[in-house]
């Protein structure tokens, strides 16, 4: 049986009310069209939807696990294309621009010409770039999927921006847990409050350390998304 | 797919066989084929399917293209040269096993 545009839009209307990852969405979306149309025009289109629906996508429970798998898989690959990307960029001639940056930033950390708040908004403006990449790529590719009909584009960019504020948060998490435990008195040295005068060696030296993972991670997403965006305008 | 944890085992050597035969399938296309060679015997689940084939996917083994088919976006998969180097393996792999199992059980070989 061939489904008319209502009962198309019944299956669009129900898989969107489970569904947010657009690969999923899409590919479950053709297997049950794909199943109900080989069916016989004499079985009506409810319970043909029905039977595929319930016995062989195993139902909402079965999609959603279906969805979340995906959603792992996903993940796990953003991952694996970070890290080999990360190693990449080690190879690369960017990395003299990065060391040498870096040996910059130590001698102004160190002889206190920059303050604790430019050394946070050095990292910044390291993301900034990145950002925008992102940004570009998904207005080029039209992936952005209208939010009345899905919740999320494409998952792996999604999965690899959620990767972009890392540093940042990690950053944020060590300097805390430092001066908490500097307030408490439990040690004296530590680089989250050391970090505030900029005299201290082991805080000029993590600075320094945080200064060139935050540049070495901005190059590896450059790195990352321009080839993906390469591969895209390819294949379309 | 039906219950037989010995195939639940043996789906990725039977997608990568498929598509060694086949080129190019989509999701659907892979269950119709084995409900078809297996004389309705053998009912793939999505829920057990398309798992594997991102799997397999992941692993590097297949690789996805899509077309516009009747107003949808079709995923089709085919092998990668990896994928295609796995085949063999993974026949020789089942076909050892089957052996094993063949004296373990002192079964035998059906003959049509």
């Amino acid at each position: 049986m061939k489904p008319n545009d209502k009962e198309r839009r019944f299956i669009r209307t129900k898989l969107l009310s489970m569904l947010c990852i657009r690969d999923t969405y899409e590919e479950l979306y053709d297997h049950i069209l794909t199943a109900v149309e080989a069916m016989p025009d004499e079985i009506p289109f409810r319970p043909a939807f029905h039977y595929v629906f319930e016995h062989e996508l195993g139902g909402k429970r079965g999609m959603r696990a279906l969805q979340l798998r995906s959603l792992k898989m996903a993940i796990r690959d953003a991952f694996k294309d970070y890290g080999l990307y990360f190693i990449h960029s080690l190879k690369s001639v960017y990395m003299l621009l990065i060391i040498t940056t870096t040996a910059v930033f130590y001698y102004l950390v160190k002889s206190a010409y920059l303050t604790p708040n430019s050394v946070v908004w050095c990292d910044y403006l390291m993301i900034i770039p990145t950002i925008l990449l992102v940004r570009k790529r998904n207005k080029s590719r039209n992936w952005k999927i209208p939010k009345t009909e899905y919740a999320m584009s494409y998952v792996k960019s999604y999965a690899a921006s959620l990767m972009i504020p890392f540093p940042w948060l990690c950053w944020e998490l060590i300097s805390s847990v430092c001066q908490h435990l500097q307030t408490a008195g439990v040690i004296e040295w530590l680089p989250g409050y050391s970090l505030k005068t900029a005299t201290n060696v082991a805080a000029t030296n993590i600075a320094t350390a945080f200064f060139f993972v935050t540049a070495l991670n901005a190059l590896t997403f450059y790195k990352l998304y321009e080839d993906f965006s390469k591969q895209i305008i390819a294949q379309a | 797919m039906n219950a037989n944890p010995f195939l639940k085992g043996s789906l990725q050597t039977i997608i990568l066989k498929l598509l060694e035969d086949n080129n190019e399938m989509y999701g659907y296309e892979i269950t119709q084929k084995v409900k078809e060679m297996s004389g309705g015997d053998v009912l793939l689940t999505e829920g057990a399917l398309y798992p594997a084939l991102h799997k397999l996917e992941a692993d590097g083994f297949l690789e996805t293209f899509t077309q516009v088919v009747d107003n949808r976006v079709r995923k089709y998969y085919r092998l990668t040269e990896e994928g295609g180097k796995q085949v063999s393996s993974k026949l020789d792999e089942a076909q050892a096993f089957i052996e094993q199992l063949q004296t373990l059980l002192n079964l035998k070989p059906i003959v049509k």
